[in-house]
């Protein structure tokens, strides 16, 4: 299925870039949670009755008096979200829009491996990176609740949001993947690749203010991850996960496809 | 045997960018020079046989599987050399070769160590910091390391120093004589001149000539530039029975077919300065030999 010297070069040759993100995660979740206190929780629930406007952009909407909450809504509304995606779109550059783009891709093409094999070995290599760091930040957000608020943390459905979000990003890493596939050109591969995640991020930031803009939440993948909803344990939340699941087998197939017919002129 | 067999390949980019209508096969044991002018349609010719590129219509095979949709068996047979040549980046050269090597399967880098020693390459320093004739030499361990039966060669000694460039025509002479099927392009007549057993020439996208090299070789005319000590020599010269090509100062050009001998004898009765071999460019070659058939 894959060729396994193209996935350890793959690894190997990002591992710099992902302890860039490790460390990036580790200083901001540590300082997040170390933030939780239950008697602040009560200052930021009046920080929100004050400017309800500005802490629901941020995604800072909700119930913060439980340590589950307090994450939910400090790390899955933002930190969680924007730099795993990051992260990935840089890999779908570096694997697959940059090897086009400056030709190197044809060393990958003239061996007997298959088109299949190689953009399928490029994106196990992107999938192993977004599943580690997203693992990473979870045994790290565990680990240091544990460490400074025992027990506090309900870790069934703490593990249940992490699936969650894991699916969510290979869902946004889809499109970028998707993208990198069709355009021959590396700006329209990123145009696509990285504008299309952004801009359903704004989007999710002007929903979370409610009024007219909330009808939009219609056109983002974002609606589909209700991260209050998974620690909840809502149903609702469940299918949401569900769908991106399908969408992100359906975005990473189609892909495969078309980069098995595509013209490549490296 | 055929072993590359193109028939009426087309692949339009639109602007009579592209190519149209190309035919012609290559059999086992032959060196196939493709010949051309940049941008005439060598490199996506070369495209369309390497797989990366599906053309408009028309057929492109090796032996007898087609290139696009076969390309990983095909490809267990041949060695390639881009036109243009990027490697993975942030690799040295013994890290490039090993990961290909790893990434083709092949285990034994015995060939891989005789061509590096052969080109004298140095496998140590980041490509990144190559020069271009390093990166090419690179370029041309990896196409040969694991013995291919087909070599696609495209622009193969463009950056290689003039030493180089005879180490690279020895190189594939060798091959050939193991049998080697090979397809070079080049827009040097010279090159292929010294290498290749049948020319293929093409132009605006289209085939206009496949030849044998013998018969091109035949009609190859020699322009030699002489020059003399001083001008009285120039005008005496100028009677021989020589066919002049043209006279400037005391610089004559001369055209020499098969009167190599009777040339020889005159120079021998004048003070010459210098003697020189004009390098005939593609389309002198190209004029001569189709003559005033190109009007038709």
């Amino acid at each position: 299925m894959i060729n396994w010297a193209l996935y350890k070069q793959g690894i190997k040759s990002n591992l710099k870039l992902c302890l860039v993100f490790v460390t990036i995660l580790t200083l901001y979740t540590t300082m997040v949670i170390s933030m939780y206190d239950p008697q602040l929780a009560k200052t930021l629930e009046e920080f929100f009755r004050i400017m309800p406007d500005v802490m629901s952009m941020m995604g800072m909407n909700g119930d913060v008096t439980s340590l589950n909450s307090f994450i939910v809504t400090y790390l899955y509304g933002f930190i969680f979200i924007i730099f795993p995606m990051v992260f990935s779109i840089i890999l779908v550059n570096k694997l697959i829009i940059s090897h086009i783009d400056r030709g190197s891709m044809s060393y990958l093409l003239a061996s007997p491996n298959s088109r299949r094999k190689i953009i399928l070995t490029q994106l196990k290599v992107i999938g192993t990176y977004i599943f580690v760091l997203i693992l990473y930040s979870t045994v790290l957000s565990i680990v240091t609740c544990q460490l400074m608020f025992p027990n506090e943390l309900n870790i069934v459905a703490f593990l249940i949001l992490n699936l969650g979000i894991l699916i969510f990003h290979y869902a946004l890493n889809g499109i970028s993947f998707l993208a990198s596939c069709i355009f021959n050109d590396s700006k329209n591969a990123l145009l696509i690749g990285i504008g299309l995640p952004l801009i359903f991020f704004i989007i999710q930031m002007l929903v979370n203010m409610g009024g007219k803009l909330e009808k939009f939440k219609y056109i983002t993948l974002f609606t589909l991850f209700d991260a209050m909803g998974l620690i909840n344990r809502i149903t609702s939340a469940y299918y949401g996960i569900i769908v991106l699941l399908i969408i992100s087998v359906a975005l990473y197939a189609l892909g495969i496809i078309i980069f098995k017919k595509r013209d490549l002129s490296v | 045997m055929e072993i590359i067999k193109i028939e009426n390949l087309t692949k339009d980019y639109g602007n009579e960018k592209g190519i149209f209508d190309v035919s012609f096969t290559v059999k086992k044991g032959e060196v196939f020079g493709f010949l051309g002018p940049n941008g005439a349609g060598k490199t996506t010719t070369i495209r369309n046989i390497m797989g990366f590129i599906k053309a408009d219509s028309g057929k492109c095979s090796i032996n007898g599987l087609d290139c696009f949709n076969n390309s990983s068996e095909v490809q267990k047979n041949i060695g390639y050399i881009p036109g243009e040549i990027a490697f993975m980046t942030g690799m040295t050269g013994i890290e490039f070769i090993k990961f290909m090597a790893d990434y083709r399967g092949l285990k034994d880098l015995a060939r891989a160590y005789e061509l590096i020693k052969l080109f004298n390459l140095d496998i140590k320093g980041k490509i990144k910091k190559m020069s271009k004739g390093m990166k090419q030499k690179l370029g041309i361990v990896v196409a040969l390391m694991h013995n291919p039966q087909i070599l696609i060669l495209d622009e193969p000694t463009s950056g290689l120093d003039p030493l180089m460039q005879n180490t690279f025509i020895e190189l594939i002479k060798e091959e050939k004589k193991k049998g080697k099927t090979i397809l070079m392009s080049s827009h040097m007549f010279e090159e292929i001149e010294k290498t290749c057993t049948i020319v293929s020439i093409i132009k605006d996208g289209r085939i206009v000539a496949i030849e044998d090299i013998e018969n091109l070789k035949k009609t190859k005319n020699r322009k030699y530039t002489v020059s003399l000590g001083n001008l009285k020599e120039v005008q005496k010269f100028i009677k021989e029975e020589l066919d002049i090509f043209k006279v400037y100062d005391n610089r004559i050009t001369v055209i020499i077919n098969n009167n190599m001998n009777k040339f020889v004898g005159i120079l021998n009765k004048y003070d010459i300065a210098d003697i020189e071999e004009e390098h005939q460019s593609l389309e002198d070659i190209f004029m001569e030999y189709y003559g005033g058939e190109e009007d038709d």
